[in-house]
């Protein structure tokens, strides 16, 4: 997996990607989705964890939506840290959904090369 | 299905025109996009501005773009495709996430017995971040006062060096469980952090919470959020990414134009954030938007509503059906504020029991201690909290015919809501219910070989959000010092950071 930039990568057929979040100061409340589907949490309840197999065409697109929860009464300094990990290679670990943010359910695309 | 063209905005268009670079003069004014696309793309400038304010790079903050780009095209060509259907996206109004406010059993003010205290009875509930209370009146006093209240829990200054996450919430649960306060008394200062001295300490308590945990971040309230709430927004989710997957995987010249026009986009948006510094923010943000919305609808808007990308039927069939399947999500989520609200009234019903251990440095009279034991159940319809207590003087003086024992008792207050006709500036906004409370409480005054009884009626009124107005009209057949009846009016206000905060957050970018 190759990163064009936080929420673009690059991706092979057959490839798996797993989205690894982890609340801090808030609830392990995450929900995702990849191209009209349900993402399920294959981890525990602590740090939700999302994985899903590159079966796409080449040239087409996986389009993840990740919903971070946040709730008014979470401090302003609760966060959910992102670890983006593709199995043929590439982790990445800088995305962070603040509650500060506007946008809560940011979008990754991942592009079959 | 009419469309309206009216724009109000191109003053601010040709505004932005003035600051781009000379291609984007070329690009066109979005005039009376759809709702939920407007607000998609503000919200994404927002966090674009926000980054470069946190000093990122320009063109890594306009990366940004990249968390919201897809759903606008998706939102924009929707927008742009012949017949009613797809056109529902104008019928959308624009995501709000989730959220709560409510809590309203964290003790903000100062215990029943403290300077300008409001309350009869005490609530077990303890913050976790440091909240402030300053009120006014007086109850169980002779003297009137004005008390500011400071509370927090061990477990704030845990998280500042452990990261708060999951497992530490857990792992340091029992430091959750402790809470303190201190009660300053402020009759001749003004009522703020900054002002208070040791000297005016009037009492400090300490609690441990024995039975329950009402915090949203348990295993438990989790378990239920993923069972009542979780599958709407999943719903939205599947609908939005489906939409998306269908606009752009199902025709690649939509998008390559899409990708191109993003990329072009991300360096203007870079050269503007460079260029606007001392620029107000909200000004920029709109700067931005304008920037986004005009590069949707030449590149996507245009192109697609002329047939110069034309989308096959399947992709426009796909691209209906999601349309149709997210403005039910959007309704369904509308319920989901409710269902919200009802999973942490559960929560805010649990029952709680703390101890409770307070030490009152008197201005006027020996300085005491007590303990209590606190308790709140939820007694359909009624909230109720039963308080026992036993108090000991530090040093009892036979002058004033004062015992080791000071005086012992209990207080029960049943509690209940009514709707609130204030604190709604929007027609979505939460608002908390008017409290209406009853307590009674029966003591036994050892010095004055007396029983004590006290009634009182309270109203806790939230004006707006964070802040909190609590009225009581109070019964007593007698004070600690005076054996004269009285009855008594008392007024005051509470601040809740906690609230205020995420009222900072909920209201910024609009």
């Amino acid at each position: 997996m190759k990163r064009k930039t936080k929420f673009r990568y690059d991706v092979s057929q057959g490839e798996s990607v797993t989205i690894k979040v982890t609340p801090i100061e808030t609830g392990a409340r995450v929900t995702a989705a990849d191209n009209g589907e349900k993402l399920e949490n294959s981890n525990g309840p602590d740090t939700p964890t999302f994985e899903f197999e590159v079966d796409q065409v080449p040239g087409n697109s996986h389009f993840v939506i990740v919903e971070c929860s946040f709730l008014d009464e979470d401090p302003n300094t609760a966060h959910f840290d992102f670890e983006l990990r593709g199995s043929k290679g590439g982790v990445f670990k800088d995305v962070v959904v603040r509650k500060t943010n506007q946008i809560w359910d940011p979008e990754f695309r991942f592009t079959v090369s | 299905m009419v469309i309206p063209r009216v724009s109000c905005r191109t003053p601010l268009f040709l505004m932005t025109c003035l600051v781009l670079p000379c291609n984007a003069l070329q690009a066109q004014e979005y005039e009376n996009p759809p709702e939920v696309l407007r607000d998609a793309a503000s919200r994404g400038a927002a966090d674009i501005l926000s980054e470069f304010e946190r000093g990122t790079q320009a063109s890594e903050a306009a990366e940004l773009l990249d968390q919201v780009w897809n759903r606008l095209v998706f939102y924009t060509v929707a927008d742009a495709l012949p017949g009613d259907d797809p056109h529902e996206v104008r019928g959308l109004q624009a995501y709000r996430y989730l959220a709560e406010l409510g809590r309203t059993d964290k003790q903000l003010g100062a215990t029943s017995s403290g300077p300008g205290s409001t309350s009869l009875a005490e609530k077990p509930g303890i913050p976790e971040l440091l909240a402030l209370a300053v009120e006014h009146g007086a109850i169980e006093q002779s003297v009137n006062g004005t008390g500011l209240t400071l509370s927090t829990s061990p477990y704030a200054f845990v998280r500042l060096l452990e990261p708060d996450n999951a497992a530490n919430f857990e792992q340091y649960g029992l430091w959750r469980r402790l809470g303190g306060s201190v009660t300053f008394d402020m009759r001749s200062e003004d009522p703020t952090v900054a002002n208070v001295d040791i000297n005016q300490v009037a009492e400090w308590s300490v609690r441990v919470r024995v039975i329950g945990d009402r915090s949203t971040r348990t295993k438990k309230f989790t378990q239920r959020w993923s069972e009542v709430v979780q599958p709407k927004i999943q719903a939205r989710l599947n609908a939005l990414s489906g939409g998306i997957s269908k606009a752009l995987n199902g025709s690649p010249e939509l998008q390559d134009a899409a990708d191109s026009s993003s990329e072009a986009l991300k360096g203007q948006i870079a050269g503007y954030l460079e260029s606007s510094d001392g620029v107000p923010r909200e000004q920029r943000i709109e700067i931005i938007t304008t920037m986004t919305l005009s590069a949707l609808k030449t590149t996507v808007f245009d192109p697609i509503s002329e047939s110069r990308i034309a989308l096959s039927e399947e992709t426009f069939r796909g691209i209906t059906v999601a349309m149709s399947g997210l403005v039910k999500a959007h309704q369904d989520l509308f319920s989901a504020q409710q269902d919200l609200g009802g999973i942490l009234d559960e929560l805010n019903r649990s029952p709680l029991l703390t101890v409770a251990f307070t030490h009152h440095t008197k201005v006027q009279g020996s300085a005491y201690s007590d303990a209590k034991l606190l308790f709140e159940a939820h007694v359909a319809p009624f909230d109720a909290v039963v308080n026992g207590f036993i108090s000991w003087y530090d040093h009892p003086d036979p002058a004033f015919n004062q015992e080791s024992v000071r005086d012992f008792g209990g207080t029960v207050e049943l509690a209940g809501s009514v709707k609130n006709p204030f604190g709604r500036s929007k027609k979505l906004d939460v608002v908390e219910p008017i409290l209406i409370s009853a307590a009674y409480q029966l003591s036994r005054l050892e010095e004055a070989n007396d029983a004590i009884h006290i009634a009182q009626v309270k109203f806790s009124i939230p004006v707006t959000t964070g802040v909190t107005l609590p009225l009581s009209v109070t019964y007593a057949s007698r004070t600690d010092l005076i054996d004269e009846d009285e009855v008594r009016g008392n007024f005051g206000f509470s601040l809740d950071l906690d609230k205020l905060y995420a009222l900072a957050h909920a209201f910024a970018g609009f």
